[in-house]
């Protein structure tokens, strides 16, 4: 196992990373008790490993540990239909099998991927309570990060249950930050593609997704093109970076800091939302990437060093342990604080040996992404940000072929240090926003 | 008159395909171009969209193989012929549209050209003029213009398996209703590449979330406020009511910064101990418990309770009495999800009185954590160290593969052909099956510290008709045929062999392909345990019975904790 020293072992001692920043983290003590069902590859109660790494870590001692509120059906009816949490809340593993709701039971898919289980909403109000709990507390500017790993779940659509996701807790913290903020970006390194997240912002310009995620040979979901970059006012604001198996955090970073680096720098969002799904973690059972629990924090790292408000949430992750350290490492990440590589002792501290250590070193695989791919889809994307109107006293460049790869040293961010200090931006034309209202939300009819 | 149609659809297909290995792609052009005539003709054909109910037809989970075989080479197939077809969803109610979402770049990577014109939403029944507008214009002269073949895209999403699929499609038809399309010359490569077209994103009502009012909430707030022009300072401003309820409760709050002597334990892990045995189940034991009680000094028993840990870890086991424990273990072991069982319905059954809350935090709390311990210490190369539900075996994954054995090697473990057979099991004689039933590996703990590492043969219990859970309906793809025979659980693990499952896996692998841990639409599986739910039963655990290692000699653990603490030093409840 890795020994956990070398590369990016420890946080800068100045510079925009070394900021201290408020910490809030919202945990459901009932959360890890949730069972999709035998053999489920998607299994609550990695929540509570993680959880439980983190307060054994004595990281408590840096945030504020919140119980989230159950979100109601009014609250998910938000983004929701009214029929389909109506759905959601009443249907048991009792009733499931009735006549009466087969109709249902397909029409909102929940079956196969997304079986009904026990407790199932009171887990979808813990989840979605926790995301939009988590945007409360960001648009009060309470907190510079609001934590919420039981949420990230980014499959869900309006109307229907998908990739063992119920409701979207994204797209309702997304809908409760941009109450208070003009525009949020919304970035996604889930193995998977965050459809759900795009396809409810798909015609907005107010919210920009960015997703990275494996693509091709009939992978989940099976969207997330390159090519598919939002419609309508929401055209350009939907970015996809789709990847081959076994990328790298070097090939990863390669893509990932350039394209958020200028995302950050021609959207300037007054809120980000990172969905830190574990599946890109090497040695995923769905998952075919290959990064390492550094390489997968350096994302939220990268962030952090913006001091925009920032909202983190989980995801995917179905090699539980992994899933445990991997987001136990970006709390800590998060409050800016390295751990020891040496697990602390704690209740679950055997699903962790034989090592007991924290780190997840990558497996020797083969990475299908080659330089070239890779510098061809970073083109692909910067023509794509190019169609951004970007603020007119920040020029566009290209970045250069090649992009630095954090190596653990002090990492200047162009886009950090001016955002040091920033409260809001003023210098963005808000006018262009301004009126944006529900002349995003285009019905169609035939 | 799918079949008739299709079969039309893929000749038309094979001579394009014919023309454009011959062909340069210019000249292929202007042979489409040229004869637009035939090629309608050619595919004239009449279908309509049947309901689609279920939309995402690529699961996170490949269904068996055949099924995700067959829809996957239908669904390429489909796509190949008929790469942009009509696809209406008649769910929900309003028609959906797709909307063409191709940017100006073409396939071939020609530089991309800035949208033209106003992009508002490209909707159209099909497709959106405005798009085909802007492809025409960017696009090589000469683009195909059809309104048959390329009038739309078909999401991979709107194709259920089996379900017929019509679209209507016939081109005096279309010409009446929809707008002409025009495709890029790109689009057409793609087609005929073989290459699914991209999936589109549904636009409408009912996909898109309603995009609340910025700075509604200020308005409310300030009196005179200036619309959309200032954020005010809310810093100083109370939580209204509804966002302190949205803001959750506090448990933890942040503490001072001033707590200086406390900087050096954040991030701290655990260090060495004085134990006689540093690092045996018994030291580790005793440190979690110290954990768990500066914990509980720290917050106080309420917050404690409030941050979850009053119900995890070993104490959970104190709600439960010997006679549970030993009873669960039963259960589990009697019913190895290597061979398709589902011991939860058991589980339920034999625990009425318990919620299945207690039930899954036992298993998750207790029963998995020890079995990882045993592992840890007697098994290291051996494990799948995870959550995983009990399997029987625990067959490595790639995760941990750490000596290097070839993951195709396969144990035969020796059968005793009279007990190859299927044993039925119901609720009748369902507690004294499990008793006699042995475990299903040798290297499960008895915790309950009886000694049942007898010699009966094990037989694998397969239920064929859930007549333990009557909410439980069998799959059609049972195990009982499929599989063809029963694994002798040899309980004699000092055989040498890879363990119980070897031989079931091997089965299974012959007949199935198994599961690799990847997503993949062509890699399937089928399923054969039995769920709560009504649909068809997954099984998501196939995929982790790798072809185990015969080359790790697997201890017989049965006893291991009295063999290694004494005998009677296992209570149950912990290591006396």
């Amino acid at each position: 196992m890795d020994s956990g020293s070398g590369e990016g072992a420890s946080l800068p001692s100045i510079g925009p990373d070394a900021q201290k920043r408020r910490v809030c983290y919202f945990y459901e003590p009932a959360v890890g008790g949730y069972y999709y069902g035998q053999g489920h590859p998607m299994k609550p109660h990695r929540i509570s490993m993680a959880h439980s790494l983190i307060v054994n870590y004595n990281l408590y001692r840096r945030m504020e540990i919140i119980r989230p509120f159950p979100a109601g059906a009014a609250d998910i009816s938000r983004f929701h239909t009214p029929e389909y949490v109506d759905f959601l809340s009443s249907i048991t593993p009792d009733t499931v099998n009735d006549e009466n709701n087969a109709q249902k039971v397909k029409r909102f898919n929940v079956c196969d991927d997304c079986p009904v289980f026990e407790g199932l909403f009171e887990f979808c109000q813990a989840s979605a309570g926790g995301s939009i709990g988590a945007a409360a507390k960001l648009n009060h500017e309470d907190s510079d990060i609001a934590i919420n790993w039981a949420g990230g779940l980014h499959h869900a659509k309006k109307s229907l249950a998908s990739g063992f996701c119920y409701v979207n807790d994204i797209v309702l913290g997304i809908l409760e930050l941009l109450k208070f903020q003009r525009r949020v970006l919304y970035i996604d390194i889930d193995v998977h593609h965050g459809d759900g997240v795009e396809e409810a912002f798909y015609v907005t310009d107010r919210v920009m997704t960015v997703s990275f995620h494996k693509f091709g040979n009939n992978f989940f979901p099976g969207t997330g093109h390159i090519k598919t970059n939002g419609a309508g006012d929401g055209k350009y604001y939907s970015l996809n970076v789709p990847l081959r198996d076994g990328v790298d955090d070097k090939s990863f970073h390669s893509l990932f800091r350039p394209i958020i680096q200028k995302v950050m720098e021609v959207y300037q969002p007054d809120a980000v939302v990172l969905q830190c799904g574990a599946d890109s973690l090497a040695g995923d059972k769905l998952g075919s990437f290959n990064l390492s629990v550094k390489g997968h924090a350096d994302c939220l790292r990268f962030l952090r060093s913006f001091n925009v408000p920032l909202m983190v949430l989980g995801g995917g992750g179905y090699t539980m342990r992994n899933v445990a350290r991997c987001w136990c490492y970006e709390t800590a990440v998060a409050v800016g604080v390295e751990l020891d590589n040496n697990l602390p002792h704690n209740e679950y501290y055997e699903y962790f040996g034989p090592n007991y250590t924290l780190h997840v070193k990558p497996k020797p695989r083969k990475n299908l992404n080659s330089v070239r791919d890779l510098e061809k889809i970073r083109d692909m994307v910067f023509n794509q940000l190019s169609n951004l109107q970007h603020v007119p006293s920040v020029p566009f460049q290209t970045m250069p072929p090649t992009a630095r790869v954090p190596d653990g040293k002090s990492f200047k961010y162009q886009g950090g240090e001016d955002m040091e200090t920033r409260a809001k931006p003023r210098i963005w034309n808000g006018e262009e926003y301004a009126s944006d209202g529900d002349e995003d939300a285009i019905l169609i009819e035939d | 008159m799918e079949r008739r149609n299709l079969l039309q659809i893929k000749d038309v297909v094979m001579l394009l395909h014919t023309f454009w290995l011959l062909l340069s792609p210019r000249l292929l052009r202007q042979l489409i171009e040229n004869r637009p005539a035939i090629s309608r003709s050619a595919i004239r054909f009449e279908l309509k969209i049947s309901p689609i109910f279920e939309l995402n037809m690529v699961q996170k989970r490949p269904f068996d193989e055949d099924e995700s075989h067959e829809v996957s080479s239908k669904q390429r197939r489909q796509m190949e012929l008929n790469s942009q077809l009509v696809s209406a969803l008649e769910f929900p109610p309003e028609p959906v549209v797709q909307s063409c979402h191709t940017s100006g770049e073409s396939y071939n990577g020609l530089t991309k050209t800035k949208a033209e014109g106003d992009e508002k939403l490209d909707i159209g029944y099909i497709t959106e003029p405005l798009c085909t507008k802007k492809d025409v214009e960017t696009s090589v002269p000469g683009s195909l213009s059809s309104s048959s073949l390329f009038a739309g895209t078909i999401s991979e999403e709107d194709i259920r398996p089996g379900a017929p699929f019509h679209i209507t499609l016939s081109p005096d038809h279309i010409s009446e209703r929809q707008p002409r399309t025009i495709v890029h010359s790109g689009e057409i490569y793609s087609f005929l590449l073989g290459l699914p077209p991209r999936k589109l994103v549904p636009v409408g009502q009912y996909y898109q979330a309603e995009i609340p009012e910025w700075g509604a909430h200020f308005c409310k707030k300030t009196s005179s406020c200036s619309e959309h022009t200032e954020a005010p300072n809310l810093v100083s401003q109370p939580l209204e009511s509804d966002e302190e309820r949205l803001a959750g409760t506090c448990v933890v709050p942040m503490s001072g910064s001033n707590q200086l002597a406390d900087t050096g334990e954040v991030g701290v892990g655990r260090t060495g101990c004085m134990c006689d045995n540093e690092g045996n189940i018994r030291c580790v034991r005793q440190h979690i418990m110290e954990a768990r009680e500066k914990l509980r000094g720290t917050f106080g028993p309420e917050t404690f309770a409030e941050l979850g840990f009053s119900d995890v870890g070993e104490i959970v086991a104190e709600k439960w009495s010997e006679e549970e424990e030993k009873l669960f273990h039963q259960v589990i072991f009697s019913n190895p999800t290597s061979l398709g069982n589902n011991y939860w319905n058991h589980l339920a059954v034999v625990f009425p009185s318990r919620s299945k809350k207690e039930i899954v935090s036992y298993y998750f709390n207790v029963f998995m954590l020890r079995i990882r311990a045993e592992q840890n210490r007697y098994a290291p190369l051996n494990i799948d160290s995870d959550d995983d539900e009990w399997m029987g075996i625990e067959d490595s994954t790639d995760n941990e593969v750490q000596n290097g054995e070839d993951d195709d090697s396969v144990a035969e473990s020796p059968m005793d052909p009279d007990h190859n057979e299927i044993i039925h099991v119901n609720s009748s004689a369902y507690d004294e099956d499990v008793a006699q039933s042995a475990p299903v590996d040798c290297r499960v703990v008895d915790f309950g510290g009886d000694n049942i590492n007898d010699q009966e043969a094990c037989t694998c219990k397969l239920d064929v008709e859930s007549s333990l859970d009557p909410t439980v309906r069998p799959s059609d793809e049972n195990l009982s045929h499929d599989r063809g025979g029963c694994v002798t659980q040899d309980r004699s693990a000092t055989s040498g062999d890879a363990g119980v499952g070897s031989q079931l896996t091997m089965e299974k692998a012959d007949s199935q392909k198994q599961w690799t841990g990847h997503l993949s639409g062509t890699n399937g599986f089928s399923c054969h345990e039995f769920m709560m739910e009504a649909c068809n039963a997954r099984e998501w655990e196939f995929g982790y019975l790798n072809c185990p290692r015969n080359e790790v000699e697997l201890l017989p653990t049965c006893n291991m904790i009295e063999e290694v603490f004494g005998a009677g030093s296992w209570d149950g409840q912990g290591l006396n």
